[in-house]
């Protein structure tokens, strides 16, 4: 017995820590939405680094965009002086300072325009697979961000906040295959369910078959979810199809807002009156 | 099962590397998975038990850091490290292709077993989506970005054991196990 439990220890206690883990996970799904200590724990403690190597790498991609390429040209043009490549070193850094303002007052009139008061957050890390999407911003539970508020961009709903942490928090786009934002068709008033699948397209399910969408509607939010706030911009239908059975159209929306390069966005402190 | 600190510390870079930059070499939104790769180059010499264990601690770093549900790529991520340290026991010769093969497999089995999970425990979540939109396409991404990682990073790791590569490659497999 011994003999056969020392042989097999390690694929025993693999067997062991797949059963203990499908366990974990069914009961999230039984009650979903908690962010354990352990996540609080990890992200706090990998703040620091990732928010580093993302300012590293910021910086890098910059000199290499605006220097190191202008550099490999100034070996084959001997016009090109050190002073040029400073000059350049210098022009680079100034565009760079140029879009962010641009993104900034984009941002800022964004919040002007907001109902409720929002926090604006930079985007430092991506989920860290490819199997969700999800990012992690640079404002927190220190800053006044609580779970389930909404986040923007210039372009429109980016998505909620499902797990805030001291000085960051997560926000699941609305791209996520667990999303689900209650939506309406602005031109018909037709209401679906925005779902993500992981994809660059969301799908707006639950549309009946004789709803009028036509490619190019704008979908705005329904505020019906009581998570969201109404008439926030979500995306714009992208196609529709009719299958031969069922009793839904199959609608396909792509967000408004880039949710691809996405480096800033507001996170609106919205509390809907059921939640009061 | 014994924790060496230089292999804890290189799976812990490759967890910020992935979520800070991975993104930015994303296809389609198909990033490569550093973790799996800095798994398999540390569990394919260091035998089952240790290549469980790396696999549980990335897989339960990458859970927490991950918008899925916590458990998920601890147990994806040790089945991976398992079958690291087992194919390791088999290989005599650890060359590019080999690298590929290991990685290509590791990031498969992770990707089945996490599709499998997603479609059984989430509504609407298909398998076959999953599989053919993530699972092998990111397991070919990463299987050819690591072999390249790994290619890198071969020569200074051999010039630092000069002595293994000078071993006969049946006393190299059993000093691995």
């Amino acid at each position: 017995m011994f003999r056969f439990l020392a042989k097999y220890k390690s694929l025993l206690i693999l067997a062991a820590i797949v059963f203990a883990s499908l366990v974990w996970m069914t009961s999230q799904v039984r009650s979903p939405g908690r962010s354990s200590l352990l996540e609080k724990g990890v992200a706090a403690a990998a703040y620091p680094f990732v928010r580093a190597v993302d300012a590293f790498a910021s910086t890098a991609r910059g000199v290499w965009e605006g220097y190191i390429f202008m550099v490999g040209l100034a070996r084959d043009n001997d016009r090109l002086t050190s002073d040029n490549g400073r000059l350049v070193l210098e022009n680079t850094r100034l565009k760079e300072e140029l879009a962010r303002g641009r993104r900034l007052d984009a941002l800022a009139s964004l919040k002007e325009t907001a109902a409720s008061p929002s926090i604006p957050a930079r985007v430092i890390g991506r989920d860290a697979s490819s199997w969700f999407s999800s990012i992690w911003v640079s404002a927190g539970e220190g800053t006044g961000v609580r779970k389930n508020m909404p986040a923007i961009a210039p372009g429109g709903l980016v998505g909620k906040v499902v797990a805030p942490f001291g000085s960051s928090s997560r926000v699941m786009l609305v791209t996520d295959p667990a999303s689900s934002v209650s939506c309406v068709l602005q031109r018909s008033r037709d209401t679906g369910i925005l779902a993500g699948n992981g994809t660059a397209l969301c799908s707006l399910r639950y549309v009946g078959r004789d709803a009028d969408v036509k490619v190019g509607d704008m979908v705005v939010t329904s505020g019906l979810d009581g998570v969201f706030p109404a008439d926030l911009p979500v995306g714009r239908v992208k196609k529709v199809s009719k299958e031969s059975s069922g009793y839904f159209l199959d609608v396909r929306v792509a967000p408004s807002a880039d949710l691809m390069h996405l480096e800033e966005l507001l996170v609106i402190m919205y509390e809907p009156q059921a939640r009061k | 099962m014994k924790l060496k600190v230089p292999s804890i510390a290189v799976l812990l870079i490759a967890v910020v590397v992935q979520v800070a930059l991975a993104n930015k070499a994303s296809i389609y939104g198909i990033k490569p998975d550093i973790v799996i790769v800095a798994l398999y180059a540390l569990s394919i010499t260091a035998g089952t038990g240790q290549g469980l264990l790396y696999g549980c601690i990335g897989g339960l770093l990458l859970d927490c850091l991950s918008g899925g549900m916590l458990g998920l790529f601890l147990s994806g991520y040790a089945i991976a490290g398992y079958i690291a340290g087992r194919i390791g026991k088999r290989l005599f010769n650890i060359g590019e292709t080999a690298n590929f093969g290991g990685i290509l497999l590791l990031s498969v089995t992770q990707g089945v077993y996490t599709a499998a999970i997603l479609s059984t425990l989430m509504d609407g979540y298909s398998f076959f989506g999953g599989l053919f939109r993530f699972a092998l396409p990111q397991a070919l991404y990463s299987a050819l970005a690591g072999t390249a990682i790994l290619w890198l990073f071969k020569k200074p790791v051999a010039r630092r054991v000069p002595w293994l590569g000078k071993l006969r490659p049946r006393r190299r497999a059993r000093l691995f196990r």
